[in-house]
């Protein structure tokens, strides 16, 4: 019997985006992970006939000068973990926010600590997180 | 439907002076670039402004986060990445 499971998200990345994942040094991880379409067909739900296609090969690689990649979530966000470590991003873990002081900037740890910096970036997500400002 | 939960950070944040100091800090980084390139013109001078160098903070080291980090290094600032989860695994939006 065949079973289909859920492994995860896929994520599209145009040449709009992958052209600056390249100038960020991503992109022989990314041409080695991604999967590299040839076409988008779109097909008529009747009976499966092709009625549109946008080729997104070579061609379109060399129109835009960057590809268009489909890549796994977890593939992405393991190279742009490898990235940010290579460029020595100070990355802790199990450091969670508890509080957010807009004002000094800072924000306040689970276990007390208070943390300032210039500028405080959430990306936290949209559903939990920190209020807009 | 299940309410979505909105975070208890959203309750306890009381007197947020407007404008913050982030976006202060952020209008005068503006100015002085401008200043600078204003007086470069009007004198001539040879004065190259010193590259900005911040320290920044991002909380959460999801797709977002980390390549905000990786955006910011090679930009020259010293980026923190504060993450709650003990270990990095997949998450997502499903």
């Amino acid at each position: 019997m065949l079973t289909v499971i859920k492994v995860g998200a896929g994520i599209q990345i145009p040449p709009n985006s992958s052209r600056l994942l390249h100038d960020w040094g991503l992109g022989p991880r990314l041409d080695a992970a991604a999967v590299h379409p040839g076409a988008m067909i779109l097909r008529r739900w009747e009976d499966g006939k092709a009625i549109g296609l946008t080729d997104v090969g070579p061609k379109f690689r060399s129109m835009f000068h960057a590809p268009y990649y489909v890549i796994h979530r977890a593939n992405f966000h393991e190279i742009l973990h490898a990235r940010a470590r290579e460029l020595g991003v100070d990355l802790r873990l199990g450091s969670k926010v508890e509080a957010y002081d807009a004002n000094a900037p800072s924000v306040t740890l689970e276990d007390g600590q208070v943390l300032t910096a210039d500028l405080i970036v959430a990306a936290d997500g949209e559903i939990v997180g920190c209020p807009e400002y | 439907m299940k309410a979505v939960p909105r975070c208890d950070l959203l309750t306890p944040q009381q007197n947020v002076i407007y404008p913050t100091n982030s976006l202060n800090f952020l209008k005068n980084v503006h100015n002085q670039g401008g200043a600078h390139e204003a007086s470069n013109v009007r004198n001539g001078s040879e004065k190259v402004s010193k590259p900005l160098r911040l320290n920044v903070i991002i909380v959460g080291a999801g797709l977002g986060g980390l390549a905000s980090a990786v955006a910011l290094r090679l930009h020259g600032h010293e980026v923190t990445v504060l993450e709650q989860a003990p270990a990095l695994a997949e998450v997502g939006i499903d």
